[in-house]
């Protein structure tokens, strides 16, 4: 009864000094929500690919070694990997290689559509990742060339409520494949996903044109790094060490090989090694070549975390900090309430009672705001985050205790500061506060707006960098520049409608390559002769069409584009100036360099143009040397660039081209994206922090205002005497006032002040993590920090005006 | 000097309507030492606070030296009492995070006279009082009656035209007590009207006039020197 009797009481007195209960019950709802949405979002960073059964136990062997003198390392393995560990590591229980087959044009009947998640598997796939196959036979699955599972929402897409069981579906690359299951979506947060798993048999089939050796060739070469390797093991002590050491002879057998019986490995491919990754560990700590989806950072985690942790704690501070401000309030009804014979036990519980009843009504409304809030924050900031419905009651448990304690901690204080008074000092002396609690409050209140002046700056410095970067030179202009996905459908029409496309008004120039510029370029390694002998290299290349450097107008600095016959690959290469200095070559016109394609056949190329150098990978990466090379027999261009002019209408070129397009391939999908908007879809991360930040730099600002509120409540109260005294001896508001702010901005400034350098330190470490940087300039930092002050002083003001304004006695007539 | 005319003070609180004083006339001549005396509630605070232009009369007229400042702006207020009227009650209301001198120099800064004349006024009153030796000492080294001496310094030290004092022997000794009022005594006679407030017909009996007040009603206005 007396638990019910303090609730009401605490209700009553919610309803009683309703502003400050307002602001007391809106900050830790506040503070409730922005903690259980970065907890909803760290949960999901560090539950990525947890939800796989043997998640524990699941390694993904990633590549890493030396050609030349340049280290690579790659998420990928070499072909014959996965079979070796199955056969020979009894501690294996199941190994699988899985291959990506990237843009690939699936069709069913007239439904045509692009797949950029269609993977190619071995038949232990679902035994390692176990997904759930919704429908169709669950075992034996992946074993026949022909076998098929796709996921339903891919089942949905391609045949409606037609039972997808048996259903044909067909490949641009002429593979045909039959549907044996439909398995469940992939969750989101897997480090990969996949809408189809074809069996990867089928993939021998796309080597039938060679002859069945050199297909066993290619399926043994080691040195071909081509498939992702996954291995379930439960025991890995000394299995990487092994699996080095018996492969060591292995892959150098072939490398010399590859380089001729007497170059030795000294030259070239100079060490080859594995490493397990445990796939919980891929997400956010994984930076390889070949990574099949972005991953994010740890630090990030970190970051929100601490922001979710801080957020709570001054929620809870700022609680004790408003409940205590108002000390005089309350004292007199502890004075009385001891007088008729309350024990401080009883008050102690009261308090507390009261806290943790603001604090549940803080998460009523809390929770009512992240159901409200939630979608709109994932689509925000491009996430995919739900409370977990299925393990709700765990949530909910959670979220109940979370609240409780925040409660507890909020009520613990002014529960012992305020039962502790004695009521003979409460009506003797009056309701005064204590002096030596200021120090703490001003400490609290500087940090709190340390805080938001940091993260002001910081989202500030973001910003500057993210603009930067979204208008850095790249050295080529990307504008107007429309980029055809799927190029390689023209097949060999391309420089038939090449031509067309040039012809119509409006096309400037027309061009195409095989890797995407804005994407990270893939690595080769090259042999060429330099003073010091035959050297091998490993370097970025394209297969760009001849009119590439026109379309993107990047120029040379010495030689020129090869001469283009279309009956065969030019022997010519172009390179980059990173490239040229890269290689040590003072004048490397030509120059011969040399590569072996997967088909080990040997190419020898002569360098015939240097071009400037431009970013032709995301431009967060430095510039690297870049080869750029004819398209080989055979191959096709996988993007054309069509540059079309400023005054042309690009609604009504596109149309044209369209057209064009489907009339010189099988009537497949067109889909193009203009080129600036793929260059900024790399800065999608950046913008998804920035976003982030910029949120709880606002939300640290509220967070800072409830602080500097309760502060100069603090103040003004502990002062008011002083105040009043000081208005009948003639000092006016506005001296009154600047002497409260004096009190109070003297720990706010100390917390603007040291923000600068903190935030100067804090973005420096950030920037340093991108090849290129803009700092913003300090002369920013310090206005953003005087401000931000001002703005304290504005907070400061609007709080206390009113109360210095009354005058001095008419509260005690 | 000072016309206290028909004045009247309500408090609303809702539909609840208090009378605190009700027109109350009285004429105040330069240098005198009026006393107004009263029971708790009888409405003296409330006066005080009116003569001494804290708060706004319900009605009624206030003529200080000759000019009706009964509708002034809170800010001609400040600026009219500064340096014209002197405040004591019955706590000393020091400040404790300053020094004896800089208590009494604090109506000086706001008045923003010079730091030398400043000096020069708080070292002769501290000399005037005694107290010279205790300047740099702070309020809570201090007894009762030292800290009200030090109030009375701080009041007089912009040299007054009024010194209103409200019950400010209140928290004193009958002793301690006696020793004030022989200093509002001195302060009168260097002429200094001294309007006091006090519940204590002992103390009331110290004035040279006496206005009585209960109930918010004035109800004898006594010459007794």
């Amino acid at each position: 009864m007396k638990l019910v009797r303090d609730i009401q009481v605490a209700i009553r007195s919610l309803f009683r000094f309703r502003t400050d209960a307002i602001i007391n019950v809106v900050g830790l709802s506040v503070g409730i929500t922005i903690s259980i949405i970065v907890l909803l979002y760290v949960r999901t960073e560090l539950n990525y690919d947890r939800h796989f059964s043997d998640y524990n136990d699941i390694y993904r062997v990633v590549t890493e070694g030396y050609i030349g003198d340049d280290y690579f390392n790659s998420a990928m393995s070499p072909v014959p990997l996965s079979a070796y560990l199955k056969n020979n590591f009894i501690q294996v229980d199941k190994s699988l290689k899985i291959v990506r087959g990237i843009n690939k044009l699936v069709s069913y009947g007239d439904k045509k559509f692009n797949e950029d998640n269609f993977y190619y598997a071995g038949a232990s796939f679902f035994s390692v990742f176990d997904i759930e196959i919704i429908k169709g036979e669950e075992r034996n699955l992946l074993l026949s060339a022909e076998d098929i599972v796709v996921t339903q929402s891919t089942a949905k897409r391609y045949f409606g409520d037609d039972d997808p069981l048996g259903k044909r579906l067909l490949l641009d690359n002429g593979l045909e494949f039959s549907v044996k299951a439909v398995c469940e979506d992939f969750k989101g947060n897997s480090h990969f996903h996949c809408d189809f798993i074809a069996s990867d048999n089928a993939i021998r089939k796309l080597y039938q044109w060679k002859n069945p050796e050199d297909v066993e060739e290619a399926m043994n070469n080691w040195l071909s790094i081509g498939r992702y390797t996954y291995i379930v093991a439960q025991d890995t002590v000394g299995l990487e060490k092994r699996l080095n050491d018996e492969l060591r002879l292995i892959i150098e057998t072939q490398i010399e090989r590859f380089e001729g019986v007497d170059s030795g490995v000294g030259g070239g491919l100079k060490s080859m090694g594995f490493r397990l990754q445990a796939i919980k560990d891929i997400h956010l700590y994984s930076k390889l070549e070949n990574e099949l989806e972005p991953g994010s950072r740890y630090i990030y985690v970190v970051l929100f975390l601490s922001v979710a942790f801080f957020v709570l704690v001054i929620t809870c501070l700022n609680f004790i900090n408003l409940t205590t401000a108002r000390a005089s309030q309350r004292l007199r009804e502890i004075g009385v309430r001891k007088l008729m014979g309350g024990t401080r036990n009883a008050l102690f519980v009261q308090f507390v009672v009261e806290a943790v009843t603001y604090s549940f009504i803080a998460l009523f409304i809390g929770l009512v705001l992240v159901e409200l809030l939630l979608p709109g924050f994932n689509m925000l900031f491009d996430l995919n985050l739900k409370i977990d419905r299925q393990g709700s009651s765990v949530d909910l448990i959670y979220v109940t205790l979370l609240t409780f304690l925040v409660g507890v901690v909020s009520g613990l204080y002014p529960a012992i500061s305020f039962s502790g008074y004695n009521e003979d000092v409460i009506f003797k002396r009056g309701a005064a506060l204590g002096k030596k609690s200021m120090m703490m409050r001003g400490v609290l209140a500087g940090c709190q707006i340390l805080v938001a002046t940091f993260l002001v700056i910081f989202s500030l410095g973001m910003f500057w960098q993210y603009q930067y970067l979204n208008h850095k030179d790249m050295g080529f202009v990307s504008k107007n520049i429309l980029v055809v996905e799927r190029g390689h459908a023209l097949g060999k029409k391309f420089s038939e409608v090449k031509a067309k496309l040039k012809s119509i008004p409006g096309v400037v120039s027309v061009s195409a390559c095989k890797h995407m510029i804005g994407k990270e370029a893939p690595l080769q390694s090259f042999k060429f002769v330099d003073k010091e002998g035959e050297r091998m290299v490993l370097l970025p290349y394209n297969y760009v069409d001849k009119d590439f450097f026109k379309t993107l107008q990047v120029n040379f600095v010495a030689g020129t584009m090869w001469g283009r016959t279309d009956q065969k690959m030019s022997h010519d290469i172009v390179v980059n100036l990173k490239a040229k200095e890269a290689l040590g070559m003072s004048k490397p016109l030509g120059k011969k360099i040399n590569y072996m394609d997967a088909s080990s056949q040997d190419y020898g190329f002569s360098i015939v143009g240097v071009s400037k150098d431009f970013h032709f990978e995301p431009v967060q990466l430095p510039v690297r040397p870049l080869l750029l090379l004819d398209l080989p027999k055979g191959s096709f261009y996988d993007n054309l660039l069509i540059k079309i002019s400023d005054d042309a209408s690009a609604e009504q070129l596109v149309g044209e081209i369209k057209q064009l397009w489907k009339a010189n391939t099988d009537n497949e999908p067109f889909e193009y994206v203009m080129m600036d908007e793929l260059l900024k879809s790399n800065l999608v991360e950046e913008q998804t922090v920035l976003k982030m930040i910029v949120l709880f730099a606002i939300l640290s600002l509220f967070v800072a205002w409830l602080g500097i509120r309760a502060f100069a409540a603090y103040v003004t109260e502990l002062k008011m005497s002083d105040f009043e005294i000081k208005k009948i001896l003639g000092a006016s508001n506005v001296q009154v006032f600047n002497e409260l702010f004096v009190e109070v901005g003297q720990f706010l400034i100390t917390g603007v002040i040291v923000s600068i350098p903190l935030s100067f330190v804090v973005l420096q470490l950030w920037l340093e993590g991108f090849a290129y940087y803009s700092r913003i300039p300090v002369f920013v930092m310090f206005a953003v920090a005087v401000a931000i002050f001002g703005l304290s002083f504005l907070f400061v003001l609007i709080h206390s005006s009113r109360t210095i304004k009354v005058s001095p006695f008419s509260k005690s007539s | 000097m000072l016309q206290v005319k028909d004045i009247s003070k309500e408090y609303r609180n809702g539909e609840l309507v208090r009378v605190a004083l009700s027109n109350i006339n009285i004429n105040v001549n330069p240098g005198d030492f009026v006393m107004f005396y009263g029971p708790s509630g009888s409405g003296k605070t409330c006066l005080a606070n009116i003569i001494g232009l804290l708060e706004y009369p319900s009605s009624g007229d206030l003529i200080f030296m000759d000019a009706s400042v009964t509708e002034l702006s809170e800010r001609d207020r400040l600026l009219f009492r500064r340096g014209k009227i002197g405040y004591l009650f019955s706590e000393s209301r020091l400040i404790e995070e300053l020094t004896v001198y800089e208590n009494i120099e604090l109506p000086l800064v706001y008045l923003k006279m010079k730091k030398a004349e400043r000096k020069t006024r708080v070292l002769k009153v501290l000399e005037d009082f005694n107290m010279l030796h205790r300047k740099k000492q702070f309020p809570k080294d201090l007894t009762a009656v030292q800290k009200q001496k030090v109030a009375i310094a701080r009041a007089i030290v912009v040299e007054p035209s009024v010194l209103i004092a409200d019950e400010p022997t209140g928290n004193l000794s009958t002793t301690e007590g006696d020793e004030i009022l022989d200093m509002l005594s001195v302060v009168n006679e260097s002429g200094i009207t001294v309007l006091g407030f006090t519940h204590s017909g002992k103390v009331a009996g110290r004035g040279q006039k006496v206005v009585q007040l209960i109930d918010g009603h004035l109800v004898r206005e006594n010459l007794l020197k």
